[in-house]
C-alpha cells in the first residue's frame, strides 16, 4: 500500500516538474538548479515565476480539489458515474463567475465565493427537481436532473455571452472548454484557503463516508443521521468543485476519473484512497495542461478538452460495464 | 382519424401564420403588399425586395427545413430505441456531424455546400454507429438514463475533437460563425443542393410509419409477420443519419427539438407513427421558424441563436419528462 502511494507521489512530482519545464521556451533541469543559486537570466526567472510556476500550482490545486470533490460525490451518491460536471455544479458556478466577471469586477478574492454560491444554487436546483416527497432520493433521477440543469445553464451562459463583447465571448467559450486561465499568484492565494479548509474537512470525515454504504437501517442503529451526513459531504463536494471552477474553466471528467483510479490502486474507500484521488486529480490536470501546450505549434489546447478525450471513452466503458453486471 | 385531420389542418394553418410573420418581421419590416410585389414583380432596385428574396426567404425556409429534420430524427430514434428521451442532440449524433463538418472545413478551405453536407453525413453516421454499438454491448440493454448518459459522454467526446481540430487548424472563427449564425447564413446555393435530398428523405420517412409501429410490438412479432426488424432499423437509421447530417451542415448542432416535438404530437394522436410523423414534420419546422423569429426580435438588430432559445424551452420540458418517466 505504502509503496503504491510513494509511486503516485513520484508521478505527481514528475508531472509538476514537466509542467514547469515544458512550454514555448524549454527550461531545463539545469536552468532550474541555476535559478536556485540565483545565476539564471532574468527572462528565465520571469518565465518561471510569473508564468509557469503559478499555472502549475493552480493546476495542482485544482486537480486536487476536483479529485477530492469527485471522491466525496461518488461516495455520497453511491454511483460511480457521479461527477461535478455531470451534475451541473460546474456550469452553475461558471454562470455566476461569468456574470460576476462580465458585469462587475475583475477582483479575484471574491471569485471562489461567487463560484460556490453558483454551484450550490445549481446543486439545490438539481436536488429539488429530483426530490420526491417521502421517497428516497433516486440517483437516476439526480443524474438526469443534473444533465437537464446542465444543458439549461449552458444555454443561459451562451445567451448572456451573445450580449457581451467579442473578447468576452471568446473568453467564455474557452472557459467552457476548460482552459486554465487563472495564472497569477493573487488568484492562487485567494483560492488556496478554500481548498485547504474544505479538503481538510473532507479528509477528517472520510471514515464516515463508509457508513453511507451500510444503508438506512444500519446507520440509524449506529445512531447516525444519514440525511445530515449526506448533506455534509454534498456541501463539501460542491464547495471544492465550485470554488475552483472559477479559476480553471470547466474541467469535466477529472472528478470522475481520479476516484476510480485511486480506488483501483488501493481497493476500498479510505483516507488513503481519498488522498490518492486528490493526487491523481492533480496529475491528470497537470499532464493534460502540459500536453495541451505541446500538441499545437501555435496556441494551446485547453486542458479540459484533453481530459474529455480520455475521460469520455472511459465513462462510456464504465456505463457499459455497469449495465452488464 | 378525424381528429388527426383537424390537427393536421390546424398545424398547417399555424405553419402558414408563422411563415408570414417570419418573413415580414425583423430588423426591416416588410408589408404583405411588398411581399406580393417581390414575388410577382421583382424589382432589382427595391431594397426590400432584395432583403425578402435573398435574406429572409432562404433563412425562413432553412429554419423550417432543419426544424423538421431534427424533429423527425427524434421521433424515429425514439421509435427504434423505444426510449422516450432519445434526441439527436442529446445523444451525440449532432455533435458527430459537427466533427465531420470541421474536417470538411480543414480539407476544403473554400467549402461547397455538397462537401459540407457529405462530411456531416459521415460524422453523423459514425456517431450513430457508436451509439448503437454501445447499446448493443450493454447486455441488459440501456435504460433511458443509461442512453442519455452515453449521449452526454459521446457528445462531449465529439465536441472535444471538433474543438481540438478547430484550434489546431485555426477554424475557430469559421466554425463559430457557422454555428452561432443559425439559419441566418444559409444561402440559396445550399438550399438548392439540400432540398432534393430533404424531399426524398422525408418521403421515405412518411413511408416508414407502419414499420415503426411494427417495431413497437417487439422483434418476435415482426419476424412472425414476415418482416426483418434489423432491416427496418437499418433503413430508419440511414434516414436519421441523412436528416441529422443535413440539418447540422446548415445550422450546426441543435438539441431538444427532437425531444419536444414528437412528445407533444404523441400526446395528441397516440402511438401510431403513421400519424405522428407528418405532424412532427410540420410541428418541428414551425417551432424552429418561430424560435428563429423570436431570436431576431428579442434584441434587434442583434441576433440571439435559436439553439439557445430552444434549450430554454427544452430544459424545463426535459425536467418535467424526467419526473414523469421515473414515476
Amino acid at each position: 500500500m505504502k509503496k503504491k502511494v510513494i509511486i503516485v507521489s513520484f508521478v505527481l512530482i514528475a508531472a509538476f516538474l514537466a509542467s514547469v519545464m515544458i512550454g514555448k521556451t524549454f527550461l531545463s533541469f539545469r536552468v532550474l538548479l541555476d535559478m536556485l543559486q540565483g545565476i539564471a537570466s532574468s527572462s528565465q526567472v520571469l518565465t518561471l515565476f510569473s508564468f509557469r510556476l503559478p499555472r502549475a500550482c493552480l493546476a495542482l490545486i485544482a486537480g486536487l480539489a476536483f479529485g477530492f470533490s469527485g471522491f466525496a460525490l461518488q461516495g455520497v451518491t453511491r454511483n460511480e458515474l457521479a461527477d461535478a460536471s455531470i451534475l451541473g455544479i460546474n456550469n452553475g458556478a461558471g454562470l455566476f463567475v461569468i456574470v460576476y466577471l462580465g458585469f462587475y469586477a475583475q477582483g479575484s478574492y471574491l471569485l471562489p465565493l461567487v463560484g460556490v454560491i453558483g454551484g450550490l444554487s445549481a446543486a439545490l436546483l438539481v436536488y429539488f427537481i429530483a426530490y420526491k416527497y417521502r421517497q428516497l432520493l433516486s440517483m437516476e433521477r439526480v443524474i438526469l436532473a443534473g444533465i437537464a440543469v446542465n444543458a439549461g445553464l449552458a444555454a443561459g451562459t451562451l445567451l448572456l455571452t451573445v450580449q457581451l463583447s467579442k473578447d468576452r465571448y471568446s473568453f467564455v467559450t474557452s472557459w467552457l472548454s476548460g482552459a486554465i486561465w487563472g495564472t497569477s499568484w493573487t488568484q492562487i492565494i485567494s483560492l488556496l484557503p478554500w481548498v485547504i479548509l474544505l479538503a481538510g474537512a473532507l479528509f477528517w470525515t472520510v471514515p464516515l463516508l463508509n457508513l453511507l454504504g451500510f444503508g438506512e437501517e444500519q446507520a440509524i442503529s449506529l445512531g447516525v443521521s444519514l440525511t445530515r451526513l449526506r448533506t455534509w459531504f454534498l456541501l463539501l463536494a460542491v464547495g471544492l468543485a465550485a470554488s475552483t471552477v472559477g479559476f480553471t474553466g470547466n474541467l469535466a471528467f477529472v472528478g470522475l476519473l481520479a476516484p476510480h483510479i485511486a480506488k483501483g490502486i488501493v481497493g476500498k474507500e479510505s483516507r488513503t484512497a481519498c488522498v490518492l484521488s486528490g493526487m491523481i486529480g492533480s496529475i491528470l490536470v497537470l499532464a493534460s495542461d502540459t500536453i495541451g501546450r505541446l500538441i499545437l505549434t501555435s496556441g494551446e489546447i485547453p486542458a479540459g478538452i484533453i481530459i474529455s478525450l480520455v475521460g469520455a471513452p472511459y465513462f462510456l466503458y464504465l456505463l457499459i460495464r455497469q449495465k452488464a453486471q | 382519424m378525424k381528429r388527426f385531420t383537424w390537427l393536421l389542418l390546424f398545424a398547417c394553418l399555424l405553419f402558414i401564420g408563422t411563415f408570414f410573420l417570419a418573413i415580414t418581421q425583423g430588423a426591416a419590416d416588410i408589408s404583405l403588399q411588398t411581399i406580393k410585389e417581390a414575388f410577382f414583380g421583382f424589382d432589382y432596385q427595391n431594397q426590400l425586395h432584395q432583403v425578402l428574396r435573398n435574406i429572409r426567404l432562404p433563412r425562413v425556409l432553412a429554419s423550417f427545413l432543419v426544424g423538421s429534420c431534427f424533429a423527425v430524427t427524434g421521433a424515429i430514434m425514439q421509435g427504434i430505441t423505444k426510449n422516450p428521451l432519445a434526441d439527436g442532440g442529446l445523444l451525440g449524433v449532432n455533435s458527430g456531424a459537427a466533427v465531420g463538418l470541421a474536417i470538411a472545413f480543414i480539407l476544403f478551405p473554400t467549402i461547397q455546400p455538397s462537401q459540407a453536407a457529405l462530411f456531416s453525413f459521415l460524422g453523423a453516421f459514425i456517431a450513430t454507429a457508436f451509439l448503437f454499438l454501445l447499446t448493443k454491448y450493454a447486455r441488459l440493454g440501456m435504460s433511458p438514463t443509461g442512453l442519455i448518459l452515453a449521449g452526454v459522454a459521446l457528445s462531449s467526446f465529439f465536441s472535444a475533437i471538433s474543438q481540438t481540430l478547430s484550434l489546431q487548424f485555426d477554424l475557430n472563427q469559421d466554425l463559430a460563425f457557422w454555428f452561432i449564425g443559425g439559419a441566418a447564413n444559409v444561402t440559396w446555393a445550399q438550399l438548392r443542393f439540400v432540398t432534393p435530398i430533404y424531399v426524398l428523405a422525408i418521403l421515405l420517412t412518411l413511408g416508414m410509419g407502419k414499420s415503426l409501429n411494427l417495431l413497437s410490438l417487439g422483434d418476435d412479432t415482426v419476424i412472425a409477420l414476415g418482416k426483418h426488424p434489423q432491416g427496418i432499423r437499418g433503413a430508419a437509421l440511414l434516414v436519421v443519419v441523412v436528416l441529422a447530417g443535413m440539418a447540422v451542415s446548415l445550422v450546426g448542432p441543435v438539441s431538444f427539438i427532437g425531444l419536444m416535438v414528437p412528445h407533444v404530437t404523441r400526446g395528441l394522436v397516440g402511438k401510431n407513427y403513421q400519424l405522428i410523423l407528418p405532424l412532427t414534420i410540420i410541428g418541428g419546422g414551425t417551432l424552429v421558424m418561430a424560435a428563429d423569429l423570436v431570436g431576431r426580435l428579442i434584441n434587434p438588430p442583434f441576433e440571439t441563436p435559436f439553439g439557445a432559445i430552444l434549450a430554454l424551452i427544452g430544459v424545463p420540458f426535459l425536467l418535467i419528462k424526467i419526473r414523469r418517466e421515473q414515476g
